[in-house]
């Protein structure tokens, strides 16, 4: 009898240790989001008097969680026409208002995975311009821009994250595709190599 | 390095990882997937795969719609000719082998960190 109360209990400190480090591992998640900036959750949409522009912004999914800005971060923007390059996606960029004005990270612009009439860019920015402020680890923003080189009538809806769920291009293979090659991993290795053989 | 295969490579994180994040390095941010694998693999497309399993989710999702979503996805990039004639019975397999814990395929070799 002294024995199984003595278990019973082990066995409920366990558990209260367990529940302990999970409220531990939450809460520290919770608060490496800081608090939003009064402007940054904000639907940016462009003044009155610069209706005529050729961009404007809007928050299309309710704001959870704020993002950022301390360190470099990767945005996710898809939905970009094939014609465009990297030159134009930073020239529509730069007329969110607003404005984004110097770009200091990196553009990466590859075709679509699910999509032959699209690209996806990745865009590394180490300080956030206030547009990416407002995208929290679970939001996509939509920029409806001007297509490049048409009518003020022609505009794209752009689609920026950082959550990259579903499929995300990392490269421009030449070539076709013939075979997919899926590997999970339960944690992230040095290096891997995958046999095609 | 491969020169004569077309393939994809899908990398999927583990449960609470991110796509992006968990394949880069927090010192130099460089991400492996997109800027070392490229060059030992040239005719190989190489995507990343994201699904939402942290733990402060709201989501209701489970490991089977994870897995039903990713083949979903992968059938949707499958976009050339050949790629559409085969079945996709290979990739579905590993990928539930892999979300439920079991070994990964033999023809993955890990290697040693350079």
């Amino acid at each position: 009898m002294t024995l199984s109360s003595l278990l019973l209990g082990i066995l409920v400190l366990l558990c209260c240790a367990i529940l302990a480090l999970q409220l531990l591992i939450i809460s520290g998640r919770i608060s490496t989001h800081q608090a939003p900036p009064a402007n940054a959750t904000q639907n940016i949409a462009l003044p009155p008097s610069e209706q005529g522009s050729s961009c404007s912004a809007v928050q299309s999914l309710p704001s959870t969680h704020s993002a950022s800005n301390l360190g470099p971060k990767c945005f996710r923007i898809t939905n970009i026409p094939p014609e465009w390059s990297k030159d134009d996606l930073v020239e529509s960029l730069r007329e969110i208002q607003p404005p984004v004005g110097h770009f200091d990270g990196l553009v990466s612009l590859y075709p679509a995975c699910c999509d032959t009439t699209s690209q996806t860019a990745l865009l590394n920015l180490k300080t956030f311009p206030e547009f990416f402020q407002g995208i929290g680890p679970d939001d996509t923003k939509h920029l409806k821009v001007q297509c490049r080189g048409q009518s003020l009538d022609e505009t794209v809806l752009l689609s920026v994250d950082s959550h990259f769920y579903d499929l995300t291009p990392l490269n421009k293979p030449e070539g076709e595709i013939v075979a997919e090659l899926v590997y999970s991993f339960a944690m992230v290795p040095d290096w891997i190599y995958a046999d095609v053989l | 390095m491969l020169t004569s295969c077309n393939h994809s490579i899908v990398a999927v994180t583990g449960l609470a990882g991110h796509a992006y994040g968990s394949w880069r390095n927090r010192g130099s941010r460089q991400m492996w997937l997109q800027d070392f694998l490229p060059q030992d693999f040239n005719n190989v497309r190489i995507m990343s795969y994201g699904y939402n399993s942290s733990l402060d989710s709201d989501s209701n999702t489970g490991l089977l719609d994870f897995r039903r979503h990713l083949v979903q996805q992968l059938e949707n990039a499958r976009s050339s000719n050949e790629v559409c004639e085969l079945p996709l019975k290979n990739s579905t397999t590993q990928v539930t082998e892999n979300i439920e814990g079991k070994k990964p395929p033999l023809n993955i070799h890990w290697a040693q960190p350079r």
